[in-house]
């Protein structure tokens, strides 16, 4: 089943991202992260919660090797989530054909793996929709959008980074009804 | 009583070639010995037989019998590989393998009876494996080595010699296959002695009477009673293919076209052991004199040809060899792939080989420094990372394991293990106003740590200041006029390197609606960001 994850920077993919692979590898399954711009921390992602001996990071150079790299993950088996990361600032026309995501649904379903795609931001209008978004090939499509940007002592002298609030958008959903939403704390590491 | 089972090609050299180069079949063939016209024909193949080219002929000699001969001097490489292949399809069926200089293969029966039903069974897998490998061999099977290879070479492709039957085989047999020399032949004419029974025949002490111990030895050989024991073959380190080539290939294509088939004969011996490849070698005879030798440590240990030839490519188009190639030889490091004991309490993870397939592929589709898994750098410098290889490890056990501590309901209650006390409805974990939830949040909110997405390398910023005070930032993805900010913080360490860091950095939320880790280089003075917090 695919799974898409898509928001405005700063509105806490990432962070639902990582706290869903800490959830898995912390239960002892295996997750793999198909990075296709470059963009995990691993300090910031062991802090999420990540085991990151259980966490194969894979970082492509172009999107058809991140694609072919999804693939590869979940041909192997045994990887219980595969997340790909699509959302990269300084490519911002990528194109993934369908085929890719009907052969990336079928491996999953063949599997028994979740491939969660996490994508930029696809609130404008259906003409401005990122295109590299799975659109119908998607089960579930999350949206996060942020509510508010903490900072603690603003005048002051020492003012400090909190962390974020956002809210989680369930905006497509083919195993129930849509439209729930939940709140999404992102606090920033002490 | 031993049971012995060899292997024997027929025109060897030839055969050894048309493995080498298929495309060869059902054409006039020669194999000389040497690269100019006088060298000698030492072998040929069947249309060249029926064109009239002997061997002993001289190359030139045979070209004017056949003007579409193919002419091919003995590839001493081609040789060494066909003749480890066919050792290693005896060395599927058994441990104990000889291998000769002239190519026949003898191994040790005793224990077959596990993987065949009879020896019949077991020399026609023999056969079938041998052309598997590229090579058309003949099996025979008796109680020793001498009545095993006589089954070979004269009995067509299976020939099985029964228990207590030998004599009985051997006596209509021509008395030249017992290998004696031009003079003890020539004694045994003049006495009228063509056949080997007619030997045996002969009463022995006589025989040794007048001939010696030789005389001795030939009459035990020629009763089909032969002492000589199996000289072992010790265990490959290293499997080998090679070929060389008439002409010097300049373009990568052509020279992978030629690679793949030396790949997928390495790994099917590799098979043959259930072996993997662990380590690529590969050298290649440059055109001109010098050699370029590559050696490919594989990430995940892999038999399979696809993969090992994406890593090649991979290799040979990031360097490609500096003059035409003239040779190449293919060397693969085996090791052993071992069962995995599972996990009676955790899910399964993928299997061993498909994971170590996997890697691979990765590997060779995006490079080994890019596929591994994330691990702290040892190092203060906030933009660190270090990626070791992906090794699937047992979990902890369920009673000793620690609670997930990244990512927590607000209504549970972390193990003991976590250290992150469960934060309250009244305890949001925001300082500041952000602690209010949204109203359009419709169930209990998530609390993590938040997540930081680098900028790899660091972009560079435009930023402006205003009394002293940061005040627009632009860059090349980002832009907008700082809302908040929170910094500086002063970071600066390996001054005893060779690459030292001095920064200060600000946490800073811009009106484009993004949160960014900013940073000036006290060095160079310019002002980078290298994340931005999502």
């Amino acid at each position: 089943m695919v799974t898409e994850i898509v928001g405005a920077g700063s509105s806490g993919r990432t962070t639902l991202v990582c706290a869903l692979a800490a959830a898995v590898t912390s239960s002892g399954d295996l997750a793999a992260y198909i990075d296709l711009p470059d963009a995990l921390d691993p300090a910031h992602a062991s802090v999420t919660g990540i085991e990151l001996r259980r966490l194969l990071w894979v970082r492509p150079r172009d999107l058809r090797s991140a694609l072919q790299a999804a693939e590869h993950v979940l041909d192997a088996g045994g990887f219980s989530l595969v997340l790909v990361d699509l959302d990269d600032r300084r490519r911002p026309r990528l194109t993934v054909p369908a085929g890719a995501w009907v052969r990336l649904a079928r491996a999953a379903a063949r599997n028994r793996s979740a491939i969660l795609v996490l994508g930029a931001c696809s609130t404008a209008g259906a003409e401005d929709q990122d295109r590299s978004s799975a659109g119908t090939f998607a089960a579930l499509r999350l949206e996060t959008e942020r509510w508010r940007v903490g900072f603690t002592g603003s005048a002051g002298p020492c003012p400090l980074f909190d962390g974020i609030s956002s809210t989680i958008h369930l905006r497509k959903n083919r195993i129930g009804p849509p439209g729930a939403a939940a709140a999404l704390f992102a606090t920033a590491a002490a | 009583m031993a049971r012995i089972a060899c292997l024997w090609v027929c025109r060897f050299p030839l055969t050894a070639l048309l493995r080498v180069e298929p495309e060869l079949h059902g054409i006039p063939v020669a194999i000389t010995d040497g690269c100019n016209a006088r060298s000698p024909v030492i072998t040929q193949s069947p249309e060249a037989q029926d064109a009239g080219v002997q061997p002993g002929m001289t190359a030139a000699q045979a070209r004017a019998l056949c003007a579409t001969l193919v002419v091919r001097p003995r590839s001493v490489e081609a040789l060494d590989a066909a003749r480890n292949a066919l050792a290693d399809v005896a060395g599927s069926i058994s441990a104990r393998v000889e291998l000769t200089e002239d190519g026949t293969v003898f191994l040790d029966c005793a224990g077959s009876a596990a993987l065949c039903t009879s020896e019949a069974d077991l020399a026609t897998m023999l056969v079938a494996r041998a052309t598997h490998q590229g090579l058309t061999a003949c099996v025979g099977i008796g109680s020793s080595k001498l009545v095993a290879r006589i089954a070979a070479r004269e009995g067509g492709d299976v020939r099985i010699v029964p228990q207590g039957s030998e004599r009985a085989y051997l006596a209509p047999l021509p008395i030249t296959l017992l290998d004696p020399d031009a003079v003890l032949i020539a004694t045994l004419a003049s006495w009228g002695l063509r056949q080997i029974g007619d030997l045996v025949a002969l009463p022995a002490g006589a025989v040794t009477h007048r001939l010696g111990p030789t005389g001795a030895r030939l009459v035990r050989r020629a009763r089909g009673e032969d002492d000589e024991p199996l000289r072992c073959r010790p265990v490959l380190k290293s499997f080998v293919e090679a070929t060389e080539l008439d002409y010097a290939i300049e373009q990568i294509a052509p020279l992978l076209f030629l690679l793949r088939r030396l790949v997928d004969r390495l790994v099917s011996r590799l098979a043959l052991h259930g072996f993997t490849c662990d380590t690529l070698e590969v050298r290649l005879a440059l055109d001109g004199g010098g050699r370029d030798l590559r050696r490919l440590a594989i990430a995940a240990p892999t038999a399979e040809g696809k993969v090992l030839l994406a890593l090649l490519r991979a290799h040979l188009e990031r360097q490609p060899p500096a003059r035409g190639v003239i040779g190449i030889a293919v060397t693969g490091i085996p090791v052993c792939m071992r069962p995995k004991q599972l996990d009676l309490f955790r899910p399964n993870g993928p299997a061993p080989t498909a994971l170590a397939a996997t890697i691979a592929r990765l590997v060779a589709l995006c490079g080994s420094d890019r596929v591994g898994t994330p691990r702290l750098a040892e190092s203060h410098r906030p933009d660190a990372i270090a990626i070791a290889s992906f090794l699937v490890r047992s979990a902890p056990p369920p009673w000793g394991g620690a609670a997930p501590n990244g990512m927590y309901f607000q209504d549970d209650v972390p193990a003991g293990g976590c250290g992150t006390p469960a934060p309250r409805a009244s305890s949001m974990p925001f300082r500041g106003a952000a602690r209010t939830v949204s109203p359009r949040a419709e169930s209990l909110p998530i609390v993590a740590r938040v997540a930081l997405r680098a900028f790899r390398p660091p972009l560079s910023l435009e930023v402006f200041e205003n009394a002293g005070r940061l005040d627009y930032v632009r860059g090349p993805v980002l832009g907008g006029r700082v809302v908040h900010l929170a910094g500086p913080w002063r970071l600066h360490g390996d001054w005893w390197a060779a690459d030292p860091y001095a920064r200060e950095y600000y946490d800073v939320e811009l009106s484009d609606g993004g949160v960014y880790r900013i940073y000036r280089d006290a060095y160079t003075r310019r002002w980078l960001v290298d994340g931005v917090y999502d």
